[in-house]
């Protein structure tokens, strides 16, 4: 590696302060600094710093992340057959090879377009505001895709990857100045200016057959006389099965689809304490209650609206929920800064995605939407809570 | 009282001292670098070429014009070193080696609070206080509202208290009397729960409180954060280092000598045979580290590896110190980094495999570890800061000079060594202690 570090002990001499490429430091530091470790030692006191970094947190969190793409890439193709009239029982005993290739001839161009657009929005702020590139962006471009649909055209996602970036980020300051999470923000810019291509039964045209999302088969079915007999993909008459949904073998956004996998992603998160526990308690006990009391609501009714009837644990299963309440709500900018906030916000995402998805007709998912909601309200939330810390800190003195 | 502690971090880091004590000898110069004292306008009473004894003053405080700041040896003034716009950077003594003690007639018979308020201030003593908010000498005619000492220490590798104290503690006893007797205030003397009941004084102004758990449960800023709160920038308490107070009780124990020599730590990993020293006071550094083998790209620290200050080897350390480290400062640059499994890895977080092997002894180095970040609030401040404090906000409020806030959130509860831990858990690489200090100077100059 010595060959290499000369190289860039060289370049460095034309980018380092009052040399002629001073500007694109940013540019030299980036993959200097991803390719060797800084040897930047400590001024002030403390003499001691821990081993962490950004680089090692966000890469981690991508690391979890990595689950919920393989299923994704496989899912991509199982949902292509199936959208293709292969009936369900035959397309998963497909070569996986080939249910594989499918996938990643449609995810991979996603990610080149994702991190070659995002990328660039990235250095350019960081040349002229003259910060370093900041690795928040690793786990925005990871995430991009992964809550986009696999058939949505490459144009759009490199559209909504500036909108998440540039109008997500880096116009507040870039990451940790950021109020609403860029690749939430990104999804959001293509839910509402090109709705028909990211929810709804356009999800997976590979072909004229397509295929609706199970959420949606639930929200827009109202002759049904249970939620059981609504969860069926209306063009193949594939029924929907809890344990399905909860693998992964449904329709929907690239990463989105697998609680399993989504699961996992969050053990390893937890475990290594990079997502706050508090925030994901918070989302799922404001789920469990609001999805309760939409039970009691439906059963007292009599509504013909199925969403209000289905159980928390399908809530869990369905859409975009479970990958949200782990990738996206727990991002520690754009959620509440306070712990007793985090519990709040947490729960606030919860009840709003719940509340979204049963009493909304117009938008059968409700993820999305709670967690932008919850963002926007994270500082207030942290404004009260630090008020009443405040009134607990005089009590002290008197 | 016995209080637990629960937040902090215990750090097992190489270059722990061994008890057995090492006698420096009277070095041929001493010297003082009046920076070491916060916020004093050093105004010199003496020049080169004069001669000094022990007590003999050698600046005063534009300020606070009582309060002296003294020589702790006898002989002659080598040099006055200034910096930039006349800073004193460093005043040189060569010593004679008589130790003179300079002529005093204090009257010992008659001990009213105000002839030991006098005293100290006329032999020095009054320096060895400081104050919270501010972590300054306080006013000389001002009185606090109790008194802090604190017998223990939590910092990774630093000097213990009791060690000195056990062997003097004739004089810390009288000491502690002697300020009582002054202060007519509450003292409160904080121990680890180890050493309790170690020392007894008889006298109900004094408080004995035992604190267990992980630094910075032995901070005097914690221990005061428990006990007796601080409200406002009027809300005053005092607090002193217990070698200092020993040194006290043995100038009234001896009828006047002064006492010149302090048990230090010399730890750290840039030392072969860290241990514990005997050494007079103001002597150069180098004095000190002719005894020890130093590692050649290790830098000297005055205080303790979280919360000193880095000083060159012909200044003295900090009189508020007792420990002296020697921290390695080379750092390679490994390839990829951040994908280093860490079986090593000094860490508080779970990315790395050596938080799953109990009972690590981890070697240090000054590297940061990563570059400047905008703060990321994973919350991992809040995991070691055993105060009722809000640091994410605290920061905030400070970096946005809000004095309002600050006040609110609790700043003049502060001091930079208490968020140590904060610095060493930052991931953005965030210099908390070093933005709680610029907080505390701005708030003292605006409010």
């Amino acid at each position: 590696m010595n060959f290499l570090r000369n190289i860039l002990d060289k370049a460095e001499s034309y980018f380092s302060k009052g040399s002629k490429y001073e500007k694109f430091w940013p540019l030299f530091d980036a993959p200097d600094t991803f390719l060797f470790s800084t040897n930047k030692i400590t001024k002030k006191a403390p003499f001691l710093r821990d081993q962490i970094d950004l680089k090692r947190s966000m890469f981690f969190v991508v690391l979890a992340l990595i689950p919920c793409l393989c299923f994704g890439v496989y899912n991509v193709g199982l949902q292509n057959k199936i959208s293709s009239g292969i009936p369900f029982s035959d397309a998963i005993s497909l070569p996986l090879y080939d249910l594989l290739m499918i996938g990643l001839l449609s995810v991979v161009p996603l990610y080149i377009v994702t991190f070659t657009v995002g990328g660039i929005c990235e250095a350019i702020f960081s040349v002229v505001r003259g910060h370093e590139i900041n690795e928040g962006f690793l786990v925005t471009g990871m995430l991009i895709p992964l809550v986009m649909p696999a058939s949505l055209p490459l144009w759009m996602v490199a559209a909504s990857t500036v909108f998440g970036v540039v109008i997500g980020k880096e116009i507040f300051g870039g990451t940790g100045y950021n109020v609403f999470n860029p690749a939430l923000l990104a999804r959001s810019f293509v839910f509402f200016a090109y709705p028909g291509q990211i929810s709804g039964d356009r999800v997976w045209t590979f072909d004229a057959v397509s295929g609706a999302t199970p959420l949606l088969a639930v929200s827009s079915n109202n002759s049904s006389d249970s939620y059981m007999d609504a969860l069926v993909n209306s063009s193949t008459g594939h029924i929907y099965t809890w344990s399905d949904m909860f693998i992964g073998f449904i329709p929907g956004s690239i990463g989105e689809t697998s609680t399993l996998m989504v699961l996992i992603g969050a053990s390893f998160l937890l475990l290594t304490g990079l997502i706050n526990f508090r925030t994901v308690s918070g989302v799922m006990i404001g789920m469990i209650l609001t999805s309760y009391l939409m039970n009691i609501l439906g059963s007292s009714s009599n509504s013909s609206n199925l969403m209000l009837f289905l159980p928390w644990y399908y809530h869990l299963v369905m859409g975009g929920f479970a990958f949200g309440m782990i990738f996206m709500a727990t991002e520690p900018v754009t959620s509440a800064h306070t712990n007793t906030g985090r519990w709040i916000y947490g729960m606030l995402i919860g009840v709003m995605c719940i509340l979204i998805r049963c009493i909304n007709p117009a938008y059968p998912e409700g993820m999305m939407l709670g967690i932008l909601f919850a963002n926007a309200l994270a500082p207030l939330i942290d404004y009260y809570v630090v008020k009443s810390h405040k009134k607990k800190r005089m009590k002290r003195f008197a | 009282m016995k209080f637990k502690i629960k937040k902090g971090l215990d750090l097992n880091i190489k270059g722990f001292p061994v008890s057995d004590i090492k006698e420096v000898d009277l070095p041929s110069e001493a010297c003082l670098d009046p920076r070491i004292f916060k916020g004093i306008k050093p105004k010199l009473t003496v020049k080169v070429g004069d001669s000094i004894e022990i007590g003999g003053q050698l600046f005063f405080d534009k300020n606070n014009p009582s309060c002296k700041f003294v020589s702790q040896h006898s002989g002659k003034i080598k040099d006055i070193k200034f910096g930039k716009r006349r800073v004193i950077e460093n005043i040189i003594i060569a010593t004679d080696g008589f130790n003179k003690l300079k002529d005093n007639d204090f009257n010992f018979g008659t001990r009213n609070p105000s002839k030991i308020r006098e005293i100290l201030l006329e032999t020095g003593m009054w320096t060895y206080f400081r104050q919270r908010p501010f972590s300054k000498i306080p006013d000389s005619t001002s009185s606090p509202k109790a008194l802090f000492i604190s017998t223990m220490s939590t910092a990774p590798n630093s000097f213990d208290p009791i060690i000195a104290l056990e062997e003097r503690s004739k004089d810390f006893v009288k000491g502690v009397n002697v300020l009582s007797k002054m202060l007519d205030v509450k003292i409160h003397i904080c121990s680890s729960i180890e050493d309790e009941g170690k020392f007894n004084f008889g006298n109900s102004n004094v408080d004995l409180h035992q604190f267990d758990g992980p630094h910075p449960s032995g901070n005097v800023g914690v221990h005061i954060h428990k006990i007796d709160p601080i409200k406002d920038k009027n809300d005053i308490a005092w607090y002193i280092n217990p070698q200092d107070v020993a040194d006290i009780g043995s100038f009234f124990n001896s009828n006047g000598m002064l006492y010149n020599k302090r048990y230090i730590a010399v730890s750290g990993e840039g030392l072969d045979n860290p241990s514990y020293s005997a050494v007079y006071k103001d002597t150069p550094v180098h004095n000190i580290l002719s005894l020890f083998k130093v590692d050649e790209k290790s830098t000297i620290v005055s205080g303790d590896i979280l919360s000193g200050f880095t000083i060159e080897s012909g200044f003295s350390m900090s009189r508020y110190h007792d420990t002296l480290t020697l921290c390695l400062n080379e750092v390679e640059r490994k390839f990829l980094g951040w994908l280093d499994p860490g079986f090593k890895a000094l860490t508080s977080s779970r990315t790395f495999v050596s938080s799953i092997i109990p009972n690590l002894e981890f070697s240090s180095t000054m590297a940061l570890n990563g570059s400047r970040r905008s703060i990321i609030p994973f919350g991992f401040w809040e995991e070691v800061l055993p105060l009722e404090i809000l640091p994410t906000f605290l920061i905030k409020s400070i970096l946005a000079k809000d004095v309002e806030e600050m006040e609110e959130l609790g700043i003049y509860e502060c001091d930079p060594e208490d968020f140590a831990l904060c610095s060493f858990v930052c991931q953005s690489k965030l210099e908390v202690s070093s933005i709680i200090e610029e907080g505390l100077v701005f708030i003292e100059d605006n409010s």
